[in-house]
């Protein structure tokens, strides 16, 4: 069906609106960054030509300790995080592709239990899990936001990793294991070379999910295990809302897992539908 | 192929024992927290169902669950909506279209503390943008944070802003998917892009349409973030949702008694919800 010129007018000119919509709040944050204070109520939209773009409050940021501490509390939560729930999920991914499990609980049944604990508020276990991470004395470390974090996010990687194996020939197993090979070594040597896109994308998103994680970092955390958005939240009380910093620090926060985000897109839709929608 | 039991449970158990001890083992302590004392953050003796009698009377929670349904209704209807226009818009054979694609997917995973945060910004009263623009088409200032009502649909439309993408994206598969031999059979009947959309595309993504609603769903109602930072519940309770409030009782005024028994309903509600969702994968994976 071939659009008319009238037509490609009309959706190209909703499209950009809706992209003006889309990007406004990146293009806000960013303009506001490398403002000076003074600037920041001018309306003024283009740098260069309407105002002198500064590197000012990015130099003071980068600077405060509170941030760099923060960065780096953000960064171990996340890469652990995600190495954990990524093995872990992996293996259980692979298990659910290649395996047949009989009797109680079969195939289905133990990628439903992963499920389920992905469709679970975290709200509910807040209170248990505050309760048992004082116990055992890890509150405000960055093992207790591992340990949940890992907890949350297990179920994503067996839901990727699962698609992925099972998109591997089984013949490929079949020769490594006619060749005497045993099920570890298929799945080190074989599978996950095989699947490796898959697994760096699924990393990614884990990473992400684990970077903007809120409740648990808020309730867990306090001083020295705060990560960035603990701080940006803590932010609002302490200095009121100044423009240029909350551009400058809202964009420091969000711009890893928006990259990331950019180059995970072909296996978005199977991680958000749990491999429902398969592209 | 050849199997071995010991191998078999070798690749699922840490995962298994994992979630058992840090969801499962939780879920079940819940119950015992609702029921006792706490005083100073120690437990301080069995107090029965007091908790839960006090529940059903409590103002503040009813608020909540209004103030959560509200702002996720609304929510959910215009994400629905709006994604499914984006999709259809982008499902078309035109120049730099895969551009849009890309922008529109961007608030995605755009951390929602650091968007709540930036909005504050924006939805600022005396020169913010969004009264600023509203200004240039003649609509008078709103007060989006300080008025309960705007304050709630300020949190949904930052919640529109961030998963409206999430719809997209996953509509725009659905599209996709769709043979182009049905609308070239389609528009042998009809000229009308309205009559084509409902009477080929809808029909073919139905199913993922429905998906999208309960897989939604799952994630609104675990809204925090948005309200935790925007607004931090207000003005007043206006944006308290549940989760706030679990928070706030909580961690905030250490009711670790109440909060628990506020986290069991939860549970309950939910599980209806869980049965929908483990009926329809248990067709879709296998």
């Amino acid at each position: 069906m071939k659009a008319t010129s009238t037509e490609k007018i009309i959706v190209y000119t909703v499209l950009i609106v809706l992209a003006l919509w889309a990007l406004f709040p990146f293009y806000w944050a960013f303009v506001n960054s490398i403002k000076v204070p003074s600037q920041i109520f001018a309306k003024s939209w283009i740098p260069i030509v309407q105002f002198k773009p500064t590197l000012h409050n990015w130099q003071i940021e980068l600077k405060t300790p509170l941030v760099l501490k923060a960065m780096k509390n953000s960064t171990i939560v996340a890469v652990v995080s995600t190495l954990v729930a990524l093995i872990l999920g992996t293996m259980v991914g692979f298990a659910l592709s290649v395996f047949n499990y009989r009797g109680a609980f079969k195939n289905v049944d133990i990628y439903i239990f992963f499920l389920t604990q992905r469709i679970l508020a975290p709200a509910v276990v807040l209170i248990p899990l505050y309760i048992i991470m004082k116990n055992l004395h890890l509150l405000d470390t960055v093992w207790a936001l591992i340990i949940v974090n890992i907890t949350f996010n297990i179920p994503m990687a067996v839901v990727i990793m699962r698609e992925m194996f099972k998109s591997i020939p089984k013949e490929i197993m079949e020769a490594a294991l006619v060749d005497g090979a045993s099920w570890g070594k298929i799945f080190s040597n074989v599978a996950i070379p095989l699947a490796a896109p898959g697994l760096v994308a699924t990393s990614m998103i884990i990473f992400s999910y684990v970077w903007n994680e809120f409740l648990f970092a808020l309730s867990f955390s306090f001083t020295k295990a705060a990560t960035l958005p603990v701080i940006v939240a803590g932010t609002q009380q302490n200095r009121g809302i100044e423009f240029w910093y909350v551009g400058t620090r809202a964009l420091l926060v969000m711009i890893l897992p928006v990259i990331f985000s950019l180059l995970v897109q072909r296996y978005l839709v199977k991680g958000l539908t749990f491999g429902a929608v398969k592209e | 192929m050849k199997e071995n039991k010991l191998m078999k449970s070798l690749f699922v158990l840490p995962s298994v024992i994992w979630i058992l001890t840090f969801t499962i083992f939780p879920l079940i302590y819940i119950f015992y927290l609702s029921t006792h004392k706490f005083k100073f953050g120690k437990i301080r003796g069995y107090i029965g169902l007091s908790n839960y009698i006090k529940f059903f009377h409590d103002s503040t929670v009813l608020n909540a669950v209004m103030v959560t349904l509200f702002i996720i209704v609304v929510a959910i209807i215009a994400e629905l909506t709006l994604g499914l226009f984006m999709a259809w818009l982008v499902d078309k054979p035109l120049r730099n279209i895969k551009i849009f694609r890309t922008i529109f997917s961007l608030p995605l995973f755009a951390t929602p503390v650091a968007v709540a945060f930036l909005f504050i910004t924006i939805y600022y009263e005396e020169g913010g943008p969004m009264n600023s623009i509203l200004g240039l088409l003649g609509i008078h200032k709103i007060p989006w944070l300080s008025n309960p009502f705007w304050a709630k649909i300020s949190v949904a439309i930052v919640d529109i802003w961030q998963w409206t993408p999430f719809c997209f994206i996953i509509f725009l598969a659905a599209l996709q998917s769709i043979p182009q031999e049905m609308y070239e059979a389609a528009y042998l009947e009809t000229k009308s892009r309205w009559r084509i959309f409902w009477g080929v595309s809808f029909p073919m993504i139905s199913s993922t349409f429905i998906l999208v609603i309960i897989l939604r769903v799952m994630e609104a109602i675990k809204i925090f973030d948005i309200p935790a930072v925007l607004t931090i519940g207000g003005p007043g309770r206006a944006t308290e949702v549940y989760s706030f409030l679990i928070y706030r009782t909580g961690l905030k005024f250490f009711n670790l008694g109440y909060a628990s028994t506020m986290g069991v309903i939860m549970l309950i509600v939910e599980i209806p919800l869980i049965m929908i969702i483990v009926k329809s994968f248990r067709k879709v994976v296998s």
